[in-house]
């Protein structure tokens, strides 16, 4: 597999009152294509934000550093032109809420083809064409019908799979979907990660899958890095991160995650909570929290280091010789 | 539980409190419904408002037949006046009366210009609406254009001068403003005529609308059209002011509103062009509120010119409706109430029907 993206020191800063406020520091991932990769992570450690920067659709006082290399091209670098035609028609994005991610007063067949007029110059019948091809392709009822629907007429789970039809009208190589089931129902979530897994065995579309979630996480991802304050902690397939995570962070999700079929378990929440950005803990960021923390962990940001493969930014966990003497069992 | 997680059609509706199938074809579809509601309610208020401005006469404390034939007039004229026009009979017949002249369109004797009410209005309005409208039109491409500038450029330059803009079109005073421009564009520069709504030497075009710039342009009568047009220049402008500032500010906050929205930030994240994403986007989703701002305007703007229309010396309802108060003359206030009322409800049904048409929720409930 060749890489279709990489991103390496990927830095996120915003001004603010006191200077500027570091809230991604320091990203480096590759997606393969045709891969689903997750980016797995609290609220606020700097998840979307990596993924807006992707699109360069932070906000223009945000300052953006490092390398989005897509497909030799260097995106950070490219005039807004340019940027504009890689957005929707190469790397496209999915948002966590269906319910205020369409505009609520345009039709759906509105919503879906304005982008293929854009960006191919086709006629109005010919994108109204591609529209119902994609609305089938994700499962909506009476495609041809639906393109005269407003999008309050849908449920959010058919209204997710509405923005995923959108953001794929165009036929984008990677999709970033930023956390596409948080605001649904259990029982849909599973529908709409399927479709993306759908997508991506038939159209080898590449996803960039966000969320917090580690069970959503390990059904759909091949690859994860879990993410700390703006840092990553953790990476490597998605099979080892969840059944031997190496982090004491990731560890701790885990053990945070509820288990139906071993429900006598007690869950163990992580104490205290993530550090806002503009107060980041000296040293490892995780320290306060970590129930493994040493002297050398409140002094020393941890370098991730790259171990058969995975990468690990823990100082006790390197240290221990653990790591490697699983690996080796596995 | 393939049904749940793969697309099935009784997710995908969600069925609105749908009225009971005995009701007519045209009354379950959302719009229609809607329009005949409305439509319904604005009737209510119609008749509430003949009650009340009905009322009001009767509550004035002057005596309508001595306002009529003047303070000489002899008891026995007096007892005979209010003979003829039924002044002593029971206000619930009063009422009745009034209403049935009413749906003939028979508003009573102006007793300022001896002319019937209905036939005044009908030269006067025209007047006015030409100004209004004018007035609206630079209102909306001005306004709503300044606000949308100072939402995209919000907390920098442009934004901060369009505020003192706005806020001097709100704060200046009408008539302040209306002395001044006649100072500058009629006395000092030439550009513009004084007052009226033509020069002496020209004929007012043929009567189609009572508007003098569209009944010019029906009949190609170019001359008349520019002059005409220099003549409502500076009256509109003046009445305009004050909506301008208003309608900056309202744009302002309504697209500020609506810019941070996800489906703002999904629109640019489709690559769609920055032209596109404000007009298609943002202003799309903040012209309803804006619209219900310009009805309102538009009403406050047709109905409140007596300053304008005082200073200008332009023959509209503004001016008919001040002469008509200043000397009690009864059927003609009764008749600009009337207008002045039906304007608001008219305004209102527009921006309600409006509001229904730009935004699909509205219809469902």
């Amino acid at each position: 597999m060749t890489a279709l993206v990489e991103v390496e020191g990927l830095r996120v800063s915003l001004p603010g009152p006191n200077g500027a406020v570091t809230i991604v520091d320091g990203l480096d991932f590759t997606v393969e294509e045709g891969e689903i990769f997750g980016i797995a992570g609290e609220s606020g450690s700097g998840k979307t934000m990596s993924a807006l920067a992707m699109l360069r659709l932070l906000p223009p006082r945000a300052i953006v550093e490092g390398r989005i290399v897509y497909q030799g091209r260097e995106l950070l670098g490219l005039d807004p032109k340019a940027m504009r035609a890689v957005r929707g028609n190469e790397i496209s994005m999915v948002f966590q809420d269906p319910m205020t991610s369409l505009h609520p007063m345009l039709t759906i067949g509105k919503s879906l083809t304005t982008q293929v007029r854009q960006h191919f110059g086709v006629s109005r019948a010919e994108a109204r064409k591609r529209a119902v091809e994609m609305l089938a392709e994700v499962r909506i009822p009476d495609p041809e019908g639906s393109l005269a629907s407003y999008p309050h007429q849908f449920s959010g789970g058919m209204r997710q799979r509405i923005a995923i039809a959108s953001a794929l009208m165009c036929r984008p190589r990677l999709l970033i979907a930023d956390e596409p089931t948080t605001a649904l129902d259990v029982t849909v979530q599973a529908g709409v990660i399927r479709l993306l897994e759908r997508l991506q065995r038939e159209n080898g579309l590449s996803v960039i899958l966000i969320t917090h979630d580690l069970g959503v996480m390990s059904t759909a991802a091949d690859r994860l890095t879990v993410m700390y304050a703006g840092r990553i902690v953790e990476s490597g397939t998605t099979r080892r991160v969840l059944q031997d995570p190496w982090h004491p962070y990731t560890q701790g999700l885990l053990g945070a995650l509820p288990r139906p079929d071993r429900s006598d378990d007690k869950l163990v929440p992580i104490p205290g909570s993530p550090p806002t950005p503009a107060m980041l803990p000296s040293g490892c960021a995780f320290h306060p929290r970590c129930p493994k923390a040493v002297d050398r962990c409140r002094s020393e940001v941890p370098p991730l280091e790259l171990i058969s493969g995975d990468r690990i930014a823990c100082v006790v966990a390197t240290a221990s010789g653990a790591i490697e003497s699983k690996e080796v069992r596995s | 539980m393939s049904l749940r997680s793969e697309a099935s059609s009784a997710e995908a509706v969600t069925a609105g409190p749908g009225p009971s199938e005995s009701r007519p074809s045209w009354y379950r579809r959302p719009l229609p419904r809607f329009v005949a509601g409305r439509f319904l309610a604005s009737l209510v208020i119609l008749f509430g408002i003949t009650l009340i401005s009905f009322m009001l006469t009767q509550a004035v404390p002057a005596d309508p037949a001595v306002a009529a034939l003047g303070q000489q007039a002899t008891p026995a004229q007096l007892a005979n006046y209010r003979e003829v026009h039924g002044l002593d009979d029971p206000l619930v017949v009063q009422y009745v009366h009034y209403m049935k002249n009413l749906l003939h369109g028979n508003l009573g004797v102006s007793q300022q210009t001896h002319n019937s009410v209905m036939a005044d209005l009908g030269s006067f309005v025209p007047a006015t609406l030409e100004l209004a409208l004018l007035a609206m039109v630079m209102a909306t491409v001005i306004g709503v254009g300044f606000g949308i500038l100072a939402a995209l450029y919000r907390d920098r330059w442009p934004d901060h001068v369009l505020r003192v803009v706005s806020l001097s079109g709100i704060s200046v005073p009408v008539f302040w403003l209306a002395l001044v421009l006649l100072y500058l564009f009629f006395y000092v520069w030439g550009l513009l005529p004084g007052g009226g709504r033509l020069d002496p030497s020209m004929t007012p075009p043929p009567h189609v609308t009572g508007m003098y710039t569209v009944d010019a342009l029906l009949h190609g009568q170019w001359s008349v059209f520019v002059n005409a047009l220099q003549h409502v220049i500076l009256p509109s402008a003046v009445l305009a002011a004050s909506s301008i500032g208003l309608l900056t500010r309202y744009t302002r906050s309504a697209v500020l509103d609506v810019i941070d929205q996800d489906y703002v930030r999904a629109a640019r994240a489709q690559g769609l062009s920055e032209r596109t994403v404000v007009f298609g986007y943002v202003l799309r989703a903040a012209l309803p509120s804006v619209i219900t701002v310009i009805g309102l305007l538009f009403a406050n703007v047709l109905t409140g010119a007596v300053l304008v229309e005082n200073i200008f010396a332009w023959p509209g309802i503004g001016r008919y409706g001040y002469q008509a108060a200043s000397t009690l003359d009864l059927p003609a206030i009764m008749g600009v109430s009337l207008f002045v009322a039906l304007v608001y409800l008219v305004v209102n049904f527009v921006v309600d029907l409006l509001y229904g048409v730009l935004d699909p929720r509205i219809r469902v409930t």
